[in-house]
């Protein structure tokens, strides 16, 4: 029953949801071990900015994004003349809206797995010849490894779960922006019921899937060092 | 001298000024006095005040103007609760300044180095959460003595195991020190690891200001060190082992002429054997006893008298030694005791240290 369209949409909205957790796995990991393992006052700023997608309404984010993105703005300006390419209602407009949207649920694990290392901990390894480098890469990272993969695994759940923002932004080109869960809000303005619950479908199953990972994860032995 | 140290008042901490000798030093004082802090300090794990000097032998480690990181200090540092690394198992933890350290022991001085901390071959590729507290100490302490540090400091690191657990690991903290002539600071409140493992005594008062530095010997019989109002309290005294009485499972030790007996020893004749005798386990009397069940009797001279709540403490001294005696302020007033007086000590039990 399922159709070229479909499979396009499931493809683009997995590739998207997998560029989107990369890119904010990269940026978060190394920022959240700075926000972990700082007092400034600076931070509880920081922390509620990347907080705020969980309490703003996405066509909030949407609006903002969509008037940042827009070919006369200064963003749009700079991406014209970097990649030659039209920003809004671009596939690369799409991951930069996701890595802000899912941000919250990648850092917030990892902020709080970085925490729970204790000072002590790192200051042994200092007494055993770690730079602070060393002792992130030999110490911090892999005990919070759990933590690192669940963040990840979120991120990807919560792209895919992404609509008012897409909806804002996207412009629902098939096999550029259009991703599954504005698909089926398309197929349900049509009426089409029997497409739309392929899509809703594919969405619960990949949802439940995800989540199963991300709680087994947690009684995994050997995880229990890091909450 | 091995470290100096000079530091300013620090936030709640005294300013202090210390020049450690090279051997091992003990800090001793009461909690909260910043002990730890100042481990940790010397560690380069926490910044030390403006206008502080370090300096490690010839090495500079902090200056106003420069400062050397904590890492290329290469000091060793035991922690209370052992912190070990919980991703990786037994024997990765002991072997985590690999990566990181040129010089760390050899595979057979590891080998030995484990069989001295009784760490147990099939511990090795186990998960350190499933280790006890001792064992984890020991695993801390060999992941420490690995990385072949040329400063040892250890912030109460057996004060919460059991004996034996205890005596195993400064046993082989003796032995590092001696084998790599490594100088070594320890904090404590447990008179029995100065008594056993110190050189130097470091006291602070309870404002952490330094109330006295000098050898442990002689502090430890001093009746204005402020040790002796401890409920453990006595002096370490040497002796040497003369010779054994087989029939009686018996060793006699020579201290400066007069006969000791404790339990059989393992050592070879001639060795200096360290001593602690508890001030409690003394007693006084004006003439020798005879027909006393008690062995250990030594022929001493009063040389210093101090009074606190119900007793008294009772410097005794014989040749270059001196005990510590806690007695009744009554046993005082009826046996007359004075300064310069020759009386008889009757030691009901000795510790062996080492």
């Amino acid at each position: 029953m399922a159709n070229s369209l479909f499979w396009q949409t499931l493809g683009l909205t997995i590739q998207l949801a997998a560029i989107t957790s990369i890119i904010l796995l990269l940026i978060a990991i190394p920022l959240a071990w700075k926000i972990a393992r700082s007092n400034a006052r600076w931070r509880p700023f920081i922390e509620a900015l990347i907080a705020l997608p969980l309490v703003l309404p996405p066509s909030v984010l949407g609006f903002y994004l969509l008037i940042g993105f827009a070919p006369d703005s200064l963003l749009g300006k700079l991406w014209m003349d970097m990649f030659d390419q039209r920003l809004a209602f671009s596939f690369e407009a799409l991951v930069i809206a996701s890595i802000i949207y899912s941000a919250p649920f990648v850092f917030q694990p990892l902020i709080a797995s970085f925490q729970h290392i204790p000072e002590t901990l790192l200051n042994a390894a200092t007494s055993l010849g770690c730079t602070r480098r060393q002792r992130f890469v030999s110490v911090a990272l892999p005990m919070a490894k759990t933590s690192i993969i669940s963040a990840g695994v979120m991120g990807f759940a919560h792209t895919i779960g992404e609509f008012g923002v897409v909806l804002m932004i996207g412009g629902n080109i098939p096999g550029e922006t259009q991703v599954m869960s504005i698909a089926l809000y398309q197929q349900v303005e049509m009426l089409n019921y029997q497409a739309a619950n392929q899509y809703a479908l594919v969405l619960l199953g990949i949802s439940v899937l995800m989540l199963t990972a991300v709680y087994s994860l947690r009684y995994r032995r050997g995880s229990q060092h890091v909450a | 001298m091995s470290l100096s140290l000079s530091r300013p008042k620090d936030g709640n901490f005294a300013a202090l000024e210390i020049n450690f000798g090279p051997g091992i030093s003990a800090i001793f004082g009461d909690s909260g006095i910043g002990k730890t802090h100042l481990l940790q300090q010397i560690a380069g794990l926490r910044p030390l005040p403006k206008g502080s000097q370090l300096a490690f032998k010839q090495q500079v480690w902090q200056t106003p103007h420069q400062n050397l990181a904590s890492h290329q200090r290469n000091v060793g540092m035991v922690f209370q609760d052992s912190e070990l690394f919980p991703h990786l198992s037994v024997l990765d933890n002991i072997r985590f300044a690999k990566s990181f350290k040129q010089d760390c022991l050899s595979q057979s001085e590891l080998e030995a180095l484990l069989k001295k901390l009784g760490i147990m071959p099939e511990w090795l590729d186990r998960h350190t959460d499933l280790l006890s507290g001792g064992q984890r100490q020991r695993v801390a302490i060999a992941r420490t003595l690995f990385a072949k540090p040329q400063l040892l400091l250890l912030d109460e690191a057996v004060s919460s195991l059991d004996k034996n657990a205890r005596r195993e690991i400064l046993q082989t903290v003796l032995d590092y020190h001696e084998t790599y002539q490594c100088p070594v600071i320890f904090v404590t409140h447990q008179l029995e690891e100065v008594a056993f493992l110190a050189d130097d005594l470091i006291l602070l008062d309870e404002t952490g200001n330094l109330h006295r530095h000098g050898n442990a010997i002689q502090l430890s019989s001093e009746l204005d060190s402020g040790l002796c109002h401890q409920e453990d309290s006595g002096a370490i005294i040497i002796g040497q082992y003369d010779h054994a009485l087989t029939d009686f499972q018996l060793a006699v030790l020579d201290i400066a002429g007069q006969p000791i007996y404790i339990p059989h020893l393992d050592q070879t004749l001639g060795a200096n054997i360290r001593l602690h005798i508890a001030a409690r386990d003394i007693s006084i009397t004006r003439h020798k006893p005879q027909q006393s069940s008690i062995l250990n009797c030594l022929d001493v001279n009063i040389s210093g008298i101090q009074a606190y709540d119900a007793f008294a403490m009772i410097k005794l001294s014989f040749a270059d030694q001196s005990l510590i005696a806690r007695i009744t302020l009554k046993s005082l007033h009826d046996l007359q005791l004075n300064v310069g007086e020759r009386v008889f000590a009757q030691v009901k039990s000795i510790a062996l240290m080492r």
